[in-house]
């Protein structure tokens, strides 16, 4: 299977282009997916370039065909051309942020000049990319000219897009509007999961610049950003990656600078607002939090969680921060860490970092190991975690291996915007970024500690069972083995909860992990970092085997770091305890339920827990505001719910536009919760 | 013996007092009101139960060592140590200022106070803010062992009248009445509950003998912070199932009829809240 995707990536790249287009269709079963999938392949065309096949002159004819339209309602300009697009060989950049502060305070010819002047084919491809950005610019202005009816608008585009190739940014409008211009470059050859950086410190001087000389006043500069994340909303569907609202269109807030202090500015609460008000799941924000944020900034970040569009996701540079810096980044890189579409510590214009390339099973070892062995000779628990411990190495080696497949796509217009690439002549996607790190998420530790756990006292405490009896039962899936089956479900879990044996266990697996994985180097000299949040603990899991706790075949692991049987305070101190040191950074997220009249009723208290659970030291926590009543009830009639948004794993999506199992499990999730709560 | 019997633990309490608290709920009490919504906590003893076909146990025995471990991991939660003025608070718009902490909660906690007093010793080295949830139902050396290690108290009032006391929670009023006094005398900061139970409490003769109660107190006496009327509830009735005991049976009362009695209670001088649950 693995070798038949890499086929499909790596080789295919002439017909592979549209599997962005449709994978966010499977989902719907084979028929569904032909029916959706169908009328998007036969519409989307790809553009090539003049004379010999190059990337760059690809997109710089690409610039040229496309069809462009101005949005009705928005003072921006935003336009793509879902049905146009490139094949380029090997996987597209994505799931990443480009450094929009560069585009804004400073200018693109500059930018691009330097690339050009690096010569050789690094630089014959920025002077193509050089001349599609142009083109793109050029075509924004005629379209304006021709089909805006609204002049004021329509002057301001055309000013603003005078000033974009050799100007920095002058107001804030503007400032949105380039950053808009870029984004819409980026996902209109073929980049998805397009982050946003970090906006309240991009454009925080021309803010209060436009401020002082009364061009806005902060109700003004609220309704533009609203209509910046509105615009931004437009193409929901085409920019939707793997399931719809997959889109990654994050907004980075707040943070410590590299001093200690700690960054935020009236951008910071007014992007955090603004995104409330729109209640719309995408784009999202993500506030970087520290002890010595405002109090008044932490109040506002509840407060926006009560609108239930399931931001912002809160990210504790207490404890990134040195993770990032031990690892090998500095101070300053550390400090202006953005994010993967998800959670995952992203540096932008300075990495190639993916970091989201494949997914990692904990609980799949233990399921190899007790398969593979002879469990009548095992006699002690020990034997059994060694047993386990082998295994898992032996897994991350094999894992790790099969990363070395990865083929990255020539970008040039992203090689420009990356430290290290003019420097060392290189495209980014041949390692010419200071940074080339990979990124693996992971599931099942859940799994695989609830389990050792029972194993533990069902066989070698209780002496209930037989290890080999017991295996034989998760064998035949618990096949007439109710009883046994219901003791395993309902017993108390240990994963996430606050219990020393427990804490210390995990640390030991993330201990093991680290040793193998730091040893790696991708191919491109980077190294591999792995975290214990991952999209994919329903997919991935359903095709394995049951575990001794509860869960049967096929089923989804738990989501992240959660529980079902713990209270908030339990999970964080739990979260607080674990060791995210060496290469167990690549996003680690609490994740919880809350009922909306929960927050409702005792925000204060709410807003307190919070600042403590930052001091105890999580990672980054998400939560879901909602009940399950209305998740139920949404589940059953989902035309009363058009518009009821929920956090699936580092996104927000409508509920009604997720697969049946989505859909349950969020709603078993809502349940157990409000019986913890 | 140092053991204390506990049938549970609840961290990240919001309604039990100020701030995030655990509430230690303790086994054993001495009353038994009819409309009771933890039953597992009347007998001070362990209760083996059945859960969908799996026995189970309210109650465990703590030593004071490991209870404190369990109260201390939520520390960081509690957001603040406990200061001298604390539980010389007066106004009730204070309680919000307080730092959050621990709440012992029953059954009828001071049945366990020689037990608990060296967790309670042990808590106030580490500066946590201390409450205890009571119907006043103890023998009266047993608040007088523990009332200066406690900063915070939430008083059951229920009847005042002997005999209703007697007939229907099985309590001698003169306790109360005792302990009453004595907490009194301790300054200590109180807030009174009265829950509103429609059949046993709610009659005028019991909320008129309840009011005058108050006004007495009221003219003598400042801790007490304010009155919370409690609307009565059925979320503990799964539990009589379990226990394969009878449900209380009762009809809630009304918003507007707890509204009037509100009022009429605020007539003693203090001021009055209505709770949901």
């Amino acid at each position: 299977m693995g070798r038949l995707k890499t086929f499909i990536k790596n080789d295919l790249w002439h017909v592979n282009y549209i599997i962005p287009f449709t994978a966010k269709y499977l989902q719907y079963g084979k028929i569904g997916y032909l029916k959706r999938a169908l009328p998007v392949i036969t519409k989307v065309r790809v553009i090539k370039g003049k004379g010999k096949r190059d990337v760059s002159t690809d997109i710089l004819e690409l610039m040229k065909r496309i069809h462009l339209g101005v949005i009705e309602g928005s003072s921006f300009f935003y336009w793509i051309d879902e049905y146009k697009t490139i094949a380029v060989k090997g996987n597209v950049l994505s799931n990443f942020c480009i450094d929009y502060g560069r585009l804004v305070n400073s200018t693109f010819n500059e930018i691009a000049g330097k690339a050009i002047g690096v010569g050789g084919i690094y630089g014959e491809r920025a002077k193509n990319i050089k001349k599609a950005v142009n083109v793109l610019r050029d075509r924004v202005i005629e379209t304006m000219q021709t089909e805006c009816n609204d002049t004021n608008r329509s002057q301001l585009t055309i000013l603003e897009m005078n000033n974009l190739l050799d100007k920095p940014a002058a107001h804030l409008h503007e400032g949105l509007q380039r950053i808009l211009f870029f984004n819409q470059y980026m996902w209109q050859t073929r980049h998805g999961l397009n982050g946003l950086g970090r906006l309240d410190l991009i454009l925080g001087d021309l803010y209060q610049k436009d401020l002082k000389a009364g061009i806005i006043n902060k109700e003004s500069a609220y309704a533009m950003i609203l209509d910046f994340m509105n615009t931004l909303n437009h193409w929901y569907v085409f920019k939707s990656s793997s399931i719809l609202g997959d889109i990654g269109q994050i907004v980075i807030l707040g943070g410590l600078n590299p001093d200690g202090t700690y960054f935020s500015n009236e951008l910071t609460y007014l992007f955090i607002k603004a995104q409330a008000e729109s209640k719309k799941p995408d784009p999202k924000t993500f506030l970087r939090v520290s002890n010595n944020m405002p109090q008044e900034l932490m109040e506002v970040a509840v407060e926006a969680l009560k609108s239930k569009t399931g931001s912002p996701l809160f990210s504790n540079d207490e404890v990134v921060i040195p993770q990032l810096t031990q690892f090998g980044f500095t101070k300053e890189e550390a400090c202006s860490y953005c994010v993967s579409a998800c959670w995952e510590p992203f540096i932008p214009g300075r990495s190639l970092d993916q970091n989201n390339i494949k997914a990692f099973d904990f609980f799949r070892p233990l399921d190899s190991a007790l398969t593979n062995a002879d469990l009548s000779k095992i006699k002690t628990f020990d034997e059994v975690v060694s047993l386990y411990e082998n295994a898992l190495r032996t897994e991350w080696k094999t894992f790790l291996k099969e990363l070395d497949s990865y083929i990255w796509a020539c970008d040039p217009f992203v090689s420009m915007l990356t430290d290290g690439c003019n420097e060392s002549r290189k495209d980014i996607s041949q390692g010419g970024a200071r940074y080339n790190n990979y990124g693996v998420t992971s599931i099942g530790m859940g799994s695989v500690v609830d389990s050792l756990f029972n194993i533990k006292k069902l066989v070698y405490e209780d002496c209930r069972f037989s290890l080999e009896e017991l295996n034989n039962m998760r064998n035949h899936n618990y096949k007439n083995q109710d009883s046994v089956y219901t003791v395993l479900q309902r017993s108390n879990k240990s994963y996430a909860h606050d219990d020393q044996d427990v804490e210390d266990f995990v640390n030991r697996i993330i201990g093991l992990s680290n040793s193998v994985v730091k040893k790696y180097r991708n191919p491109l000299g980077g190294k591999v970092k792995f975290g214990l949040s991952s999209p994919f603990y329903i997919r991935d899991a359903k095709h394995v085997p049951g575990d001794f706790a509860g869960r049967k075949d096929g089923s989804p692991y738990s989501t992240h770091i959660s529980c079902l049987d713990a209270p908030y305070t339990e999970v964080v101190n739990f979260a607080g305890s674990l060791d995210y040191s060496g290469n167990a950074f690549n996003g680690n997220v609490v994740d919880f339920f809350v009922s909306p009249s929960f927050i409702e009723s005792n925000k204060d208290k709410f807003v307190q827990f919070m600042r403590a659970a930052g001091q105890i030291g999580y990672f980054q926590m998400q939560m879901n505001v909602m009940d399950s009543k209305t998740l139920i009830d949404a589940k059953a009639h989902p035309e009363k719910y058009p518009g009821l948004i929920v956090r699936v794993w580092g996104f927000s999506a409508y509920f009604n536009d997720l697969p049946e199992d989505y859909k349950d499990v969020l709603i078993e999730r809502a349940i157990e919760s409000e019986g913890a709560a | 013996m140092d053991k204390i019997l506990v049938s549970n633990i609840q961290r990240f309490s919001l309604h039990d007092g100020p701030g995030i608290r655990t509430t230690v709920f303790l086994k054993g009490c001495s009353v038994h009101c009819p409309w009771c919504c933890n039953p597992e906590n009347i007998f001070p003893d362990i209760l083996k139960y059945v859960d969908s076909g799996i026995q189970k146990e309210w109650g465990r025995w703590y030593s004071s060592e490991v209870l404190l471990k369990e109260i201390l991991k939520d520390r960081s939660f509690y957001s603040g140590d406990i200061q001298q003025e604390d539980f010389l608070i007066k106004d009730e718009g204070e309680i919000s200022h307080l730092p959050g902490g621990v709440t012992f909660s029953g059954g009828e906690a001071l049945l366990q106070s020689h037990a608990l007093s060296i967790v309670l010793r042990k808590l106030r080295e580490h500066r946590v803010h201390i409450a205890v949830e009571t119907s006043l139902f103890a023998p009266s050396n047993n608040l007088k062992e523990v009332q200066d290690l406690i900063d915070f108290f939430y008083v059951d009032l229920k009847y005042i009248n002997a005999k209703r006391c007697h007939r229907l929670l099985g309590g001698n009023v003169d306790w109360y009445k005792t302990n009453f006094e004595i907490l009194m005398e301790s300054c200590r900061p109180v807030v009174i509950r009265i829950p509103v139970i429609a059949g046993y409490t709610d009659d005028e003769d019991n909320i008129g003998e309840l009011s005058s109660f108050l006004s007495e107190v009221h003219k003598k006496r400042n801790n007490i912070l304010r009155i919370e009327l409690l609307k009565g509830h059925h979320l503990g009735d799964f539990k009589y199932e379990k226990l394969g005991q009878v449900k209380p049976v009762f009809p809630l009362t009304d918003d507007e009829q707890i509204e009037d009695i509100g009022k009429m209670i605020q007539e003693s001088g203090f001021h009055t809240l209505v709770c949901q649950i």
